[in-house]
C-alpha cells in the first residue's frame, strides 16, 4: 500500500494505492492520525485502491466517527466498482460519504 | 700460562656462562664469573638497539670509584657497553676473549626471552579464544555481556565500562563495571560511526570533572533492528597495539555470535509459548463451533469454518429452538486473529442466551447489536445473517446485518441473492434496527450462507476467487447430498488458492430442503 498526501485550502487529500488490509493498516493509521483536528474536510482518493478487508473498513468507520466529533468531514472518492461493492454489501454507504468518480477532487 | 690452558679455561667459563638462560640467573651467574675469574666486584652492562631502545640495563656499580669501560661488539643494529670497577691493573687477554662471548650470550639470551614472550602471548591468545568460545554455549545475555565487557576491559586496561544492547535504538539491556549511569547521556550525545572501534572525544569540562582520558566505543553488530556497544574508559591516555586490536576484534566477533544466539533463543522461547497458547486457544475455539448439526426430516445441512490464522473471527451455529423451529447463524467479525476470536466467543454467548427467548431473527440481531454497541467493540464490527426455519423446513424468516447475501438456489438454476433491508453490521450504531424477510422453500431448494473468506480467497497469481466462481461451484454440485456439496465447494476453493494462505477466515453453511 502507498499513500500520498496533498492539501488544498482547508481540504486534505490522501491518495491510497494498493490494498488496505490488516497488515498494511498501521501505515494508514499513522498517516491519517495527523488529519485529526486539522482540515475541515478529508478526502480519500481511492482510484488505485484494489482491495479493502474488514479490518480496513472497521478502521474507516471509526476514523469517520472521530473526525465527526471534531466537526470534520470524511469523503471517499473515486472507488473502483468492486471496492465500492464491498462498502455497499455492508451498507456502510449509509454512514460513510462515498462519492462517485472524482467530482469532489475536481471541485 | 700456555695457549691451550687459556682455551680450556675459557671453555669452562663459557660452559658456565651458557648454563642458565633465565635473565636473573644469567646475571647472577655472570656476577660469580666476574668475581671468581676476574676479581671484578661490580660491573654494568648496557645494551641499546640502533633505535635507542634499551634491551639490557644491568648495573651493580655502587661505589664512586674508578671504572673501566669496554665496548660490546654485537651485530650492526645493536651496541653496548661493559663497565667494571675496579679497573684491571694490567691487560687481561682472557677477559677480552670472554667479553666477546658475553655479548653474544646476552644477545642470545635476549632473543630467547623475546621468543618466550611471543610464545606466552600466543598461549594467552589461544586461551583467550577458548574462554570466548565457551561463551557460545551460554544463553544468558546478561552473563555474556558481562564476560565480553570484562574481557575487553582487561585486554585494553580500562578501569570502567558498560555494555549495552539496543533495539530500534532503544536500550534493552545493560551491564556496567563502575561506569556511573549519570555519565551515559554525555556519551550518547557523541556521534559514532557504529561500524568500527572508535576513540570518543568528550567535552573537556566533562572529561575533567570525571577524570577520564580515553573512551573506547566498540560496536558489536547484531542482526535486524538490534545492535550492541561496549564503552570502555581509562583515566590515562591509551593506544592499541596490533595484537590487542586483533584480540579485541575476535572478542567482539565471538561476543556478537554469542549474544545473537542468546537473543534468538529468547525469541524462540517466546514464539514457542505463543504457539502453545494459540494451540490451546484454537482447541477452545473449535469447541465453540458445532461438531454436529441438528438435521431435521425436512432439512439437510452441513457447515465448516476455517480460521486464516490459528484462531479467527468467523462463527456459525445451528440451534434447535424450544418451539421446534431451527435457528441458523453465520457471522464474521472484522479483522483476524486473537481480537476477532475474542469477539466471536462473546457473540456466541450472546446468541446462545438470546436465541432461547423466542425472538425473531430481526429482534435477535437488534438485541445483540444493542449489547455489542453498549460494550464497545474497539473499532471492530460483526456482519451477520440469521435465519429461522419452521419445523417443516418450508418457511424461513431472515434478518441480515451487513453480511454477504445468502445464495438461494431455486429449482431451474435460478439464483436469488437474499438479504433483508440495509441493516449495518453489528456493533456500529446502537440505534440500528433490522428488517425481516420471509419466504418459502420448496423441495430441492438450496441455501448457502458464507463469510467473505469464500470470495476473497486468493490464488498464487493474486487473483480473487469472487462470487461468480462461488456461484458456479455451488451450481455444479447442486445435485449432490449437502455434505458432498459443501466439501466440493471447499475443495474448489482450496485448489484455487494453491499454496497461498487463506486470505480471511472462511465459513460455509449449506441447507437443502428435502
Amino acid at each position: 500500500m502507498e499513500i500520498s498526501k496533498s492539501e488544498r485550502h482547508d481540504t486534505v487529500i490522501l491518495e491510497v494505492r494498493g490494498e488496505i488490509e490488516v497488515f498494511s493498516l498501521p501505515t494508514l493509521q499513522k498517516k491519517v492520525e495527523s488529519c485529526l483536528g486539522g482540515a475541515d474536510q478529508v478526502i480519500l482518493d481511492l482510484k488505485d485502491l484494489t482491495y479493502i478487508d474488514s479490518a480496513g473498513l472497521g478502521f474507516l468507520v471509526n476514523f469517520n466517527d472521530r473526525l465527526q466529533t471534531r466537526d470534520q468531514r470524511l469523503s471517499l472518492s473515486n472507488l473502483q466498482p468492486h471496492v465500492e461493492k464491498t462498502f455497499r454489501i455492508m451498507h456502510l454507504d449509509k454512514i460513510l460519504d462515498i462519492r462517485k468518480g472524482s467530482e469532489l477532487l475536481l471541485g | 700460562m700456555t695457549g691451550s690452558g687459556r682455551t680450556a679455561n675459557i671453555d669452562r667459563l663459557l660452559e658456565q656462562l651458557y648454563e642458565h638462560q633465565e635473565a636473573d640467573e644469567f646475571y647472577q651467574n655472570l656476577t660469580c664469573i666476574m668475581r671468581d675469574a676476574f676479581s671484578v666486584d661490580q660491573f654494568e652492562v648496557k645494551l641499546t638497539t640502533a633505535k635507542g631502545k634499551k634491551l639490557i640495563d644491568w648495573d651493580s656499580i655502587q661505589s664512586d670509584g674508578e671504572t673501566q669501560s669496554f665496548p660490546l661488539e654485537l651485530d650492526g643494529d645493536n651496541f653496548g657497553q661493559f663497565k667494571i670497577t675496579p679497573p684491571f691493573t694490567r691487560t687481561n687477554p682472557i677477559f677480552f676473549s670472554f667479553l666477546k662471548h658475553v655479548a653474544i650470550a646476552i644477545y642470545v639470551n635476549k632473543t630467547l626471552q623475546e621468543q618466550e614472550r611471543l610464545i606466552e602471548e600466543s598461549v594467552f591468545h589461544v586461551q583467550a579464544l577458548e574462554t570466548l568460545g565457551q561463551m557460545l554455549t551460554e544463553l544468558d545475555t546478561q552473563l555474556i555481556l558481562n564476560r565480553v565487557l570484562k574481557f575487553c576491559m582487561d585486554l585494553i586496561g580500562a578501569e570502567v565500562g558498560a555494555a549495552r544492547i539496543f533495539e530500534d535504538d532503544q536500550e534493552i539491556e545493560k551491564v556496567s563495571w563502575g561506569l556511573p549511569d549519570l555519565f551515559i547521556p554525555h556519551l550518547d550525545k557523541i556521534k559514532r560511526d557504529g561500524s568500527k572501534i572508535q576513540i570518543l572525544k568528550l567535552d573537556e569540562e566533562i572529561k575533567g570533572s570525571y577524570s577520564l582520558e580515553t573512551i573506547f566505543s566498540v560496536p558489536v553488530p547484531l542482526k535486524a533492528n538490534r545492535h550492541a556497544e561496549l564503552i570502555m574508559i581509562s583515566g590515562v591516555e591509551m593506544d592499541m597495539d596490533m595484537i590487542r586490536t586483533q584480540l579485541l576484534d575476535s572478542c567482539v566477533l565471538f561476543g556478537a555470535q554469542a549474544l545473537q544466539k542468546a537473543l534468538d533463543h529468547v525469541e524462540d522461547v517466546k514464539r514457542q509459548r505463543t504457539a502453545e497458547q494459540l494451540e490451546v486457544a484454537k482447541k477452545i475455539q473449535e469447541r465453540l463451533l458445532p461438531d454436529s448439526l441438528p438435521a431435521t426430516d425436512h432439512l439437510q445441512m452441513a457447515g465448516l469454518s476455517i480460521p486464516a490464522q490459528s484462531v479467527g473471527g468467523d462463527y456459525y451455529d445451528v440451534i434447535g429452538l424450544p418451539d421446534g423451529n431451527t435457528l441458523a447463524f453465520v457471522a464474521d467479525v472484522s479483522g483476524k486473529g486473537i481480537p476477532a476470536a475474542l469477539h466471536m466467543s462473546g457473540l456466541r454467548s450472546l446468541l446462545r442466551s438470546q436465541a432461547q427467548l423466542g425472538k425473531s431473527p430481526s429482534e435477535l440481531l437488534g438485541t445483540i447489536n444493542q449489547f455489542l454497541t453498549d460494550d464497545g467493540m474497539e473499532g471492530s464490527f460483526i456482519t451477520a445473517c440469521c435465519l429461522v426455519f419452521s419445523q417443516d423446513g418450508k418457511e424461513v424468516s431472515l434478518a441480515t446485518a451487513g453480511h454477504e447475501p445468502i445464495l438461494y438456489l431455486k429449482g431451474g438454476d435460478i439464483f436469488e441473492p437474499l438479504e433483508a433491508g440495509d441493516g449495518l453490521p453489528l456493533g456500529l450504531r446502537a440505534s440500528e434496527t433490522y428488517l425481516e424477510k420471509s419466504f418459502s422453500l420448496e423441495e430441492g431448494d438450496l441455501l448457502l450462507l458464507y463469510s467473505d473468506g469464500a470470495i476473497d480467497a486468493r490464488s498464487e497469481e493474486r487473483e480473487r476467487y469472487g462470487s461468480d466462481r462461488l456461484k458456479e461451484s455451488f451450481t455444479n454440485k447442486r445435485e449432490e447430498p449437502v455434505e458432498e456439496l459443501l466439501g466440493g465447494i471447499f475443495d474448489d476453493l482450496d485448489s484455487f488458492r494453491g499454496k497461498e494462505p487463506w486470505a480471511d477466515d472462511l465459513t460455509l453453511l449449506a441447507f437443502k430442503c428435502v
